[in-house]
């Protein structure tokens, strides 16, 4: 163990001096010396946004003044089991590079990205060397001086690789992506900043997985399990994390971090509400940018609804898609195409365009 | 002078125009065969939605049709409730719910329909 980190047991004891509800342990990360632990942190607020201790206070105060209720959210969400289904993607390990943000908002995306299909088995592992090694990079960031989520999530409008494409290993390095990395690239529609954390809940029990960032401190690297809470030790720096449900009997957030499995709860943690900055903003990406051929489709089933030119139907592998509103002809034929491959039980092939269906083949 | 209707029904038509002005909507309900249990992942059944002068017709059999020579007056018949009117707010929609409760009819299949306090059908899942 290095010679300045806090040693397990004597964090437990201040734990429980504190009647904290966490429990620590070795970990993959308590074991480094702490200039490679400082080395996993890489959440740095620009000019113009909150700092971290900003962020910190004012997580603290909503906490305190009006406790977090989110009317119509259910008391607990946690997008790995949704019905037995499990929504988010595999932990990540960023290594020994200030990355995190990349990891943490690439998390979010992927986890939308599988829940705006309603598919928690779609194959998507995106590309956190493509968003930092070439998108940050380009900013002037880099391993040793990080990056934030606004720069990330519009970075994502632009477009991220997958994972094969430009396979992440830690260090900084050139942007080195495949030949045809033009046609790889999955887009975000848009993102937007919460800051409500009753918003928060809702926003995570219905659409997907969050972004947000947190000041870490010292005994935040011997988290085993629990609800975590600062407990000891100063601030190591700014981490960006993904957050993936909450817990209102337990008060805490539900998040994934990007330490690999050997860190936390396999790799996950809960912090508790107003801890840390952690609620102060989060991230939500508002849609993932789909736009091409999706063949051999089957329609399930047709909504329309009491508006004008608003009709959807039901794709077998992607959900809802709303047939192209351009005007009342294009809307009608389109429709009545759909009805004829459900009735008939034919397959179709259908072009998007973020979403929206452009045009039909009834094979 | 009022819309026509279908005969030999008891319903009374109390149809006014809806002001229905808000921002386009989308469907959240799943297919029976994946409806889950579960709430989540955008997977509610229809009849979610949390109005007092909502009443959801959940797997009605469409039983009848019925329209006349009149603009946007285009009726149903479904299973254990005799004729509805759809609603009659926009061109493109009435066709659109029309379409959609022809479908159902023909192949016998089952809707789930939205009633609102004027007695018409809002919106429509055909599956």
């Amino acid at each position: 163990m290095a010679q300045d980190n806090l040693d397990p047991a004597q964090l437990n004891v201040l734990i429980q001096n504190a009647n904290a509800s966490w429990q620590a342990g070795y970990t993959v990360l308590s074991e480094l010396p702490p200039e490679e632990q400082k080395k996993r942190l890489g959440a740095v607020p620009p000019p113009g946004e909150a700092s971290l201790q900003e962020r910190e206070a004012a997580a603290a105060a909503n906490a305190q003044a009006a406790g977090i209720t989110a009317f119509g959210a259910p008391a607990s969400f946690d997008w790995r089991n949704v019905g037995g289904k499990n929504f988010i993607t595999s932990v990540r390990d960023q290594g020994g590079c200030g990355s995190c943000v990349a990891f943490g908002t690439t998390a979010a995306v992927e986890g939308t990205f599988r829940v705006q299909r309603n598919d928690p088995n779609l194959a998507v592992d995106l590309s956190e060397a493509h968003l930092f090694y070439c998108y940050a990079k380009a900013q002037g960031r880099n391993c040793g001086n990080g990056w934030w989520p606004n720069n990330a999530l519009d970075s994502y409008k632009t477009g991220v690789v997958d994972e094969a494409c430009f396979p992440y290993t830690a260090g900084d390095q050139n942007c080195n992506l495949c030949s045809d990395w033009q046609s790889r690239l999955t887009k975000i529609t848009a993102w937007h900043a919460i800051g409500a954390a009753a918003d928060m809940k809702t926003w995570l029990s219905t659409r997907g997985p969050l972004d947000t960032c947190f000041t870490v401190y010292d005994d935040f690297f011997s988290y085993k399990s629990g609800v975590y809470k600062h407990v000891t030790g100063g601030v190591a720096g700014g981490h960006c994390v993904c957050c993936i449900g909450y817990d209102d009997g337990q008060g805490c957030w539900i998040c994934k971090n990007s330490w690999g499995t050997g860190w936390g709860d396999g790799g996950f943690f809960r912090i508790a509400y107003g801890q840390c900055g952690i609620d102060a903003t989060m991230w939500a990406v508002d849609g993932i940018e789909e736009t091409g051929w999706l063949n051999n489709q089957r329609i399930l089933g047709l909504w329309t609804i009491d508006q004008d030119r608003n009709a959807w139907i039901y794709l077998n592998t992607v959900g809802w898609r709303k047939l192209s509103p351009d005007n009342d002809n294009i809307l009608l034929d389109m429709l009545s195409q759909c009805i004829a491959a459900k009735g008939g039980a034919r397959p179709v092939n259908v072009y998007q365009q973020q979403g929206i269906i452009k045009q039909i083949y009834v094979l | 002078m009022p819309d026509t209707k279908p005969q030999d029904q008891a319903l009374q038509d109390t149809s006014t125009q809806t002001s229905d002005a808000s921002a386009s909507a989308a469907p959240t309900a799943q297919p029976p065969a994946q409806v889950q249990a579960a709430s989540g992942g955008g997977a509610a059944a229809a009849g979610a939605a949390d109005a007092s002068t909502t009443t959801w017709l959940n797997s009605q059999k469409v039983t009848a049709l019925w329209s006349i020579n009149e603009n946007r007056n285009s009726w149903v018949g479904l299973s254990g409730k005799g004729w509805v009117k759809l609603a009659n707010n926009s061109d493109s929609a009435v066709v659109a719910l029309t379409m959609l409760a022809s479908h159902a009819k023909q192949m016998q299949t089952v809707v789930n329909c939205r009633q609102e306090s004027d007695n018409m059908i809002h919106e429509i899942y055909a599956w």
